[in-house]
């Protein structure tokens, strides 16, 4: 029976299908290319590739260990707004030094990176913050759209997908207040910082709500640069309660019935997916427009 | 720090060998299809190996296979830049392997959407164990579950039933 409403088992057999795939060369012909390339013979990394790979050298770090912190329901929640979304963005930099205090690369406590990372990424500015991610870093941001077309995955667009996501912050009035960062644990993958903060969504602040509190960054440093960053908004039970409540059920309430057409696209998640990942200026621009609208309604009565 | 090592010790060529069937698979769900899945196996290997011996690690298999998914989505990143670079050169699309068009689906979603939902899906792996082998939270490992599972019924053409 299918579990989830499709045909499961066909799906099933296209994956055992796709673990199957390719030419196995065995374990031991394995270890033997391996400590050849130990032994700096490159020819045989590749002697068993298949004509067309194009597959390239990555030193891409794995992400900690370290369990992250749970999701609360709170985004599931506003995923019919379309503007929670998992952005796995792989980013290439370039590594530009900004002209701040702390450069990227050159400071040797793990903490004092990412306090100063977080100094530039919290304020929108992208391209310091986009300098203290080593090449490849691993950036995960939970925003935007959570719906079956939309995966928020910006990969393609490197330093873009950061700008992004920055400006659709802007949009909806989201405000990251950043505390003060603590290395937790350090591995041979890096060192493990959690920066806990509290922030402001849909204006909250300018309508006497929130600060939100509870969530935190998760931020893994090597050799002064960042190789992993988590951006998952996640309050205590209690403010993602009041989140929830004074903000996106607030705003659905009121746009439904204000505006009726911009929220036959909202309560959309396909159309919403659609306009977001082909039009995100217009996308942008119309989350804008509505909560300005909102945080003036919200605002009439006070 | 990186070591440099030039050989693999006795004990680790046998957990090597008692891995590989297990690193292979996810390698072969995750990666690209124009990606030989043993390339991928032995990148993540020597990635590993670079940084110190095996023993270092908690969990060899949960951090090879997650260090198999991260590569595949650099990978697929880097494919997507030369293919879109390519096009805008006009270079033929026949340039590109072609793979069988019942599997587009499954090859459209995200390395880690794959992956586990092949883990969850064909292994049963729990979820929670499906998680830490891909460095994520139960929470987020179900998350991104089900929107593969969206994708792939939408692409599919499946209706709910």
């Amino acid at each position: 029976m299918p579990r989830w409403g499709w045909p499961v088992a066909d799906f099933e057999t296209k994956l055992h299908w796709l673990s199957e795939r390719g030419n196995p060369v065995g374990a031991e012909e394995l270890i033997e290319r391996i400590e050849a390339e130990m032994a700096g013979d490159p020819l045989v990394v590749v002697t068993k590739r298949r004509e067309g790979t194009i597959m390239t050298k990555t030193q891409q770090p794995p992400t900690s260990n370290q369990p992250r912190r749970h999701r609360g329901p709170i985004w599931a929640v506003a995923a019919f707004v379309a503007i929670l979304a998992v952005a796995g963005i792989y980013l290439a930099f370039p590594g530009d030094e900004p002209d701040i205090a702390g450069t990227p690369g050159t400071l040797d406590d793990p903490v004092a990176t990412a306090t100063a990372f977080l100094e530039a990424y919290t304020s929108g500015d992208v391209d310091t913050a986009a300098a203290f991610l080593a090449a490849d870093a691993h950036f995960e941001a939970m925003r935007l759209a959570d719906t079956a077309s939309f995966s928020g995955d910006f990969s393609d667009l490197g330093v873009e997908g950061l700008s992004l996501i920055a400006r659709f912050d802007e949009a909806v009035g989201m405000t990251w207040l950043p505390g003060p960062c603590e290395l937790q644990s350090s591995t041979s993958a890096g060192s493990n910082v959690v920066c806990p903060y509290d922030f402001h969504g849909f204006h909250s602040d300018e309508r006497g709500l929130g600060p939100y509190s509870g969530s935190a960054y998760r931020i893994t440093i090597q050799d002064g640069m960042i190789t992993s960053f988590i951006d998952v908004p996640s309050p205590s039970p209690e403010d993602e309660t009041a989140w929830v409540e004074e903000s996106w059920d607030a705003f659905n309430a009121w746009g439904r019935e204000t505006h009726p057409q911009d929220w036959a696209t909202l309560d959309n998640e396909e159309a919403t997916a659609s306009l977001i990942t082909s039009s995100p200026d217009q996308a942008i621009e119309m989350y804008e427009r509505l909560m300005q609208g909102f945080v003036e309604f919200e605002n009439q009565g006070s | 720090m990186l070591k440099q090592r030039s050989s693999i010790e006795e004990w680790e060529r046998e957990l090597i060998t008692s891995l590989y069937p297990a690193l292979r698979r996810i390698a072969a769900v995750a990666g690209s299809f124009d990606v030989e899945p043993d390339d991928l196996v032995q990148e993540a290997l020597m990635h590993t190996l670079r940084k110190g011996p095996l023993s270092d690690l908690d969990n060899p298999l949960a951090f090879l296979r997650k260090t198999i998914v991260n590569l595949a989505s650099n990978q697929r990143r880097s494919l997507s830049r030369r293919r879109k670079a390519l096009s805008r050169l006009s270079l033929e699309e026949s340039r590109w392997p072609t793979y069988p068009t019942d599997i587009e689906a499954i090859l459209d979603l995200p390395p880690r959407q794959r992956a586990i939902l092949y883990l969850v899906e064909v292994e049963d792996v729990p979820y929670a164990e499906a998680a830490e082998q891909l460095g994520m939270t139960t929470a987020a490992a179900r998350m991104l579950a089900n929107r593969a599972r969206k994708s792939a019924r939408a692409a599919l053409g499946v209706a709910r039933g």
